[in-house]
C-alpha cells in the first residue's frame, strides 16, 4: 500500500494522515453502525464532549502532555458521562434527549473551566489540550496512526468474536435476555468500544467530526442493504472512503481543513444514497408511491366501469368520470393507461371493457366483496391485513380456512351466478 | 475572587448583566425544547447556525450586528427543516438525522470561516466563547448588552403572544393541529428564536455552553414543577442564579461561561436529589413509607389470622428485617398491638378493627377474582396479598355489592363485616 502510494507521488506526511483517516473511518463506521441501529446515534457526540474534563484532569494529575494518559482520562470521563445520561434518563423524569444535552453541556463547561485553570497554572497556552477536542488531522504522526491501527484491529477482532451476540441484542434484546445472554455486559462492551473509538479519533478529527464519522457511514450504508453483515462492510467502506477523500481534498490543490472535508464527503455520500438508493432511497420511494396510487386508480376505474356495465354493455364515459370524481384531463390519462394495458376500448364517448378487462374487473369486484365480507366477519383481524386490502386478492392473503368460511357465508353475486 | 481580581464595578457587573440576560432568554426557550423532547435539536441548532454567522460576517464585514443575526436565523430554520426532511422523507431515525445535519452544516461553516483569514473568529472561539472579551470596551459592551436584551424581549414577547398555541403544541401536537393552531409554524418560530438567542450568546459563552444554558435550567425546572408557567419562572431563576454563582465562584482567571454551566449542573443535581415530588430523596421516602405501611398491615393481618385459628404470634423469621422491626415498634406505639408474653404479640381492639378491614379487603378480592377471572383457588392468595393494601372502604363496598355480600371467601373462610 505504502509503495503503491509512493509511486502515485503522495508525500510521506499525507500518506500517514491518509492511512490514519482511512482506518479511523472504517472502525468508526463499523462501531457507529451499532450505535445508530440501537438509536444511540448521539451518544458518541455526548461522549466526545464529555471527555474534555477527563483530558484536563489527566493533564493536571500526570503533569505533562503524555498522550496515553490523556486518552485514559478522556475515556474515563466519557464513560462517566454515559453513566450520568443513563442514570438521569432512567431514574428521573428527564427524557434521554435532555439527559444527553445536560451531560454534553455541563461536562464541556467543566472542561473549559479546568482548561483555564491549567492555562494559569502552567503559564502556557493549553493549545495541545484544546487541540485534543477540536482535532488536528494534519498533524497526525506515526504514533497516532499506530494507535488507530490497533483500534481498527480491535474492532475487527471484536466483530468476529461477538458478531452473533451483537446482532441478536441489537435487533431483539428481549429474546437475547430470554436466551440467557449477558445483555448488560454486551451493551457495556459496545459502549466501551464506542468510547474507545471516539477517544482515539478525537485528537485527529475533533468533536463534531467524530460524531459525523460514527453516524454518516452507518446511515448511508443502511440505504443499500437490509442485512447486518453487508451493512457493516458497507459502513466500513464508506467510512474509509470518507477518510481517504477528505484527506485528499485537504491536500494541495483544494487545501480544505481535513475534518470538515471528511464530513462533507460523507454528507455527499449520504445525499446520493438518500436520493438514489434502489429501495429505500427517496426517488425509489416516490416512484413506488406513484405506481401504487396509479394502480389504485386503475382499480377504482375498473370497479366503476364494472358497476356501470351491469346496466348496459356500453358505458357512458362522462358518467364514469363523475362517479370517480376525476378531472377531465386526468380521466383521459387514466383511460389511455387502461387502453394501453388492454382492459378497455374507448372511442371518444362510450367505453367497452375487453374480454381481458372484463375478467380482471370481475376478479377485482370479487376481491372487493370478499374483503368486505372479511371485514364484517372478522373485524378483530382487520388491522393485520390493512396493508393487503388494496393490493392483494384475499385468495392470496388470507389463510385458507378463513377464506372458505367467507365464500360459504357470502351470498353469491348475480354476475358470478351467470358465469 | 473574580470581583477582587478586576475591581472595576462597571465592567464586572456589566459582564454579569450580559450573562444573566442571555441565560434567562436561553432558559425560557429551553423549557419548550425540554418539553417537546427537542433538546438535541437545540444542540444541533447551535452548531448548524455557523455557516450563517460566517456568511453574515463575509457580507457585512462585521462580527456583530444584523448580518450574523439574519444568517443565524436563516440557517437555524434550515437546520430544523433539513433535520425534519431527512427523517421524514428519507426514513432516517430522528437522532441520526440530527447528527448528520448539524455536523454537515458545521463543516460548511468551518470551511467558510477559513475563507475569512483576517477575521478574529475561529472554531475554537465558537466552541469556547469569551465572556471576558465583551468588557474590553464600553462601546462593545453596550452593543452586546443591547442585542442580548432585545433577544430576551423577543423571546418574552413570543411566549406571551403565543402562550396557548405553544402550550397546546408542546403537550399535544395532534390536538394543536386539530384546533388549527399550526404546530409546525410554532415549531419553526421557536427554532428561529433559539437560533437568534444562541447566536447572541455565542460570542459570550460559546456554542457548547449555550446548550447547557438552554437545557439545564429548563430540566431543573421540569423536575420541580408540573405547571408550565411556574416552570418558565423557575427556569429563568435557575439560569440567572447559575450566572451569578458561576461569576462569583469561578477560580481567578477561570473561564466564566464554563463555570456557569457547571453551576447550572450543580443546581440540577440538587433538583434531582431534592425536588419535592420528582426528586430521588422524595421517591425513596415515598417508597419506604409505602413499604412500612405494607409491613404494618401484613403484621396486623397475620395476627388476625392467627387469632382466628387460635394461635399466638410467636417470634417470626420475618421480624428480622429492619422494616418489620420498625413496623412492630410503630404498631405498638400506636396501640394497635400489645405484648402478650416475651416474643409474642396480640391485637388490641383498635388493631383488630384495622385488621378486620384488611382481611375483608383480602377475602373480597379473592372472591371477586374467583368469580370474574376463573382462577383456581391456589392462585388467589398471592394477588390478594398485594391488592389488600390498596382496597379502601369505598372499594370494599363496591366489591361486596357486586358479589351480593358474600359470607365466605373461596377458601371457605368467613369474610368479616365492614
Amino acid at each position: 500500500m505504502m509503495n503503491f502510494l509512493d509511486t502515485l507521488g503522495i508525500p510521506y506526511n499525507t500518506r500517514i494522515v491518509l492511512t490514519g483517516a482511512c482506518l479511523l473511518g472504517a472502525s468508526a463506521g463499523v462501531i457507529g453502525a451499532f450505535a445508530v441501529l440501537r438509536r444511540r446515534a448521539l451518544t458518541g457526540d455526548a461522549l466526545a464532549h464529555a471527555s474534555l474534563p477527563g483530558v484536563c484532569v489527566a493533564f493536571l494529575v500526570v503533569g505533562d502532555r503524555n498522550f496515553v494518559s490523556l486518552l485514559i482520562g478522556a475515556f474515563l470521563a466519557g464513560l462517566v458521562g454515559i453513566g450520568v445520561i443513563a442514570v438521569l434518563s432512567r431514574w428521573t423524569r428527564l427524557k434521554e434527549d435532555a439527559s444527553i444535552g445536560i451531560v454534553l453541556g455541563t461536562f464541556f463547561g467543566c472542561g473549559t473551566v479546568l482548561l483555564s485553570i491549567i492555562q494559569r497554572l502552567k503559564g502556557g497556552s493549553p493549545a495541545g489540550l484544546d487541540g485534543f477536542i477540536l482535532g488536528k488531522a494534519a498533524s497526525m504522526n506515526f504514533a497516532d496512526v499506530r494507535l488507530i491501527s490497533l483500534l481498527a484491529l480491535g474492532t475487527l477482532l471484536l466483530m468476529t468474536a461477538l458478531y452473533k451476540e451483537f446482532k441478536l441484542t441489537t435487533f431483539d434484546p428481549g429474546f437475547a435476555r430470554a436466551q440467557g445472554w449477558p445483555d448488560f455486559l454486551l451493551d457495556l462492551t459496545l459502549l466501551i468500544a464506542i468510547a474507545l473509538t471516539v477517544v482515539i479519533g478525537l485528537p485527529a478529527v475533533g468533536v463534531v467530526m467524530m460524531a459525523a464519522l460514527l453516524i454518516i457511514p452507518a446511515v448511508t450504508a443502511r440505504f443499500w442493504t437490509e442485512r447486518l453483515g453487508i451493512l457493516l462492510l458497507l459502513a466500513a467502506v464508506v467510512g474509509m472512503g470518507m477518510g481517504a477523500a477528505g484527506t485528499l481534498l485537504s491536500d494541495r490543490p483544494f487545501s480544505l481543513p481535513t475534518g470538515p472535508a471528511i464530513v462533507l464527503v460523507g454528507a455527499a455520500c449520504f445525499a446520493i444514497s438518500a436520493c438514489a438508493a434502489p429501495r429505500r432511497g427517496m426517488l425509489a420511494r416516490y416512484l413506488a408511491q406513484r405506481r401504487f396510487s396509479s394502480e389504485m386508480e386503475q382499480r377504482l376505474l375498473r370497479l366503476i366501469l364494472f358497476k356501470l356495465s351491469q346496466r348496459s354493455s356500453t358505458i357512458d364515459a362522462e358518467e364514469a368520470r363523475i362517479d370517480g370524481n376525476w378531472s377531465v384531463p386526468h380521466f383521459r390519462w387514466l383511460l389511455r393507461q387502461a387502453q394501453k394495458e388492454g382492459t378497455l376500448h374507448h372511442d371518444g364517448k362510450d367505453i367497452r371493457l375487453t374480454a381481458q378487462g372484463e375478467q380482471e374487473t370481475a376478479r377485482a369486484d370479487r376481491d372487493n366483496r370478499l374483503w368486505e365480507a372479511f371485514l364484517l366477519a372478522h373485524p378483530d383481524l382487520a388491522r393485520g391485513y390493512a396493508a393487503c386490502f388494496a393490493t392483494q386478492s384475499p385468495e392470496d392473503a388470507l389463510p385458507p380456512e378463513v377464506l372458505k368460511s367467507l365464500v360459504e357465508r357470502r351470498p353469491s353475486s348475480s354476475r358470478e351466478a351467470a358465469t | 475572587m473574580k470581583l477582587f481580581a478586576a475591581f472595576d464595578p462597571a465592567s464586572a457587573f456589566g459582564l454579569l448583566a450580559v450573562a444573566i440576560v442571555g441565560n434567562v432568554a436561553c432558559a425560557l426557550l429551553g423549557c419548550y425544547l425540554v418539553l417537546r423532547r427537542l433538546s438535541m435539536l437545540g444542540d444541533a441548532l447551535t452548531h448548524g447556525v455557523l455557516p450563517g454567522i460566517a456568511l453574515g460576517v463575509l457580507f457585512t464585514g462585521s462580527l456583530s450586528g444584523w448580518g450574523i443575526m439574519l444568517g443565524a436565523v436563516v440557517f437555524g430554520f434550515l437546520t430544523a427543516f433539513l433535520t425534519q426532511t431527512v427523517s421524514a422523507q428519507a426514513g432516517v431515525a430522528e437522532d441520526s438525522s440530527i447528527g448528520i445535519v448539524f455536523t454537515t452544516l458545521f463543516s460548511v461553516g468551518v470551511i467558510l470561516l477559513t475563507l475569512l483569514p483576517d477575521m478574529h473568529i475561529d472554531t475554537g472561539c465558537v466552541f469556547f466563547g469569551s465572556l471576558e472579551l465583551v468588557t474590553l470596551s464600553t462601546e462593545s459592551w453596550l452593543g452586546v448588552f443591547t442585542t442580548m436584551v432585545s433577544s430576551l424581549l423577543a423571546t418574552v414577547a413570543f411566549i406571551v403572544v403565543f402562550w396557548k398555541e405553544l402550550k397546546v403544541a408542546s403537550f399535544d401536537s395532534a390536538l394543536a393541529e386539530a384546533m388549527g393552531y399550526r404546530p409546525q409554524l410554532m415549531h419553526y418560530l421557536l427554532m428561529g428564536l433559539v437560533s437568534l438567542v444562541s447566536v447572541t450568546s455565542f460570542a459570550t459563552v460559546g456554542s457548547i455552553v449555550v446548550v447547557a444554558m438552554l437545557i439545564v435550567p429548563a430540566a431543573c425546572a421540569y423536575l420541580l414543577t408540573d405547571r408550565l408557567a411556574v416552570m418558565l419562572w423557575l427556569a429563568a431563576g435557575v439560569g440567572a442564579l447559575s450566572a451569578v454563582l458561576g461569576y462569583f465562584l469561578v477560580p481567578t482567571h477561570g473561564n466564566v461561561p464554563g463555570m456557569m454551566a457547571v453551576m447550572a449542573g450543580a443546581l440540577l443535581l440538587l433538583a434531582v436529589l431534592f425536588a419535592p415530588r420528582h426528586g430521588v430523596v422524595a421517591k425513596v421516602v415515598r417508597n419506604v413509607r409505602l413499604a412500612l405501611r405494607i409491613a404494618m398491615e401484613d403484621i396486623l393481618a397475620d395476627l388476625y389470622r392467627r387469632e382466628e385459628s387460635r394461635q399466638d404470634r410467636k417470634s417470626d423469621p420475618a421480624t428480622g428485617r429492619w422494616i418489620n422491626r420498625l413496623a412492630l415498634a410503630r404498631l405498638r406505639n400506636s396501640g394497635s398491638i400489645t405484648a402478650a408474653e416475651v416474643g409474642a404479640w396480640r391485637l388490641t381492639d383498635r388493631g383488630r378493627n384495622q385488621a378486620r378491614s384488611l382481611i375483608r379487603a383480602h377475602r373480597l378480592w379473592e372472591a371477586y377474582l374467583e368469580k370474574n377471572l376463573d382462577l383456581p383457588p391456589d392462585h388467589l392468595h398471592d394477588p390478594a396479598m398485594r391488592m389488600e393494601h390498596f382496597i379502601g372502604p369505598a372499594l370494599q363496598e363496591e366489591l361486596a355489592a357486586e358479589l351480593h355480600e358474600p359470607g365466605t371467601d373461596p377458601h371457605g373462610r368467613q369474610i368479616p363485616k365492614g
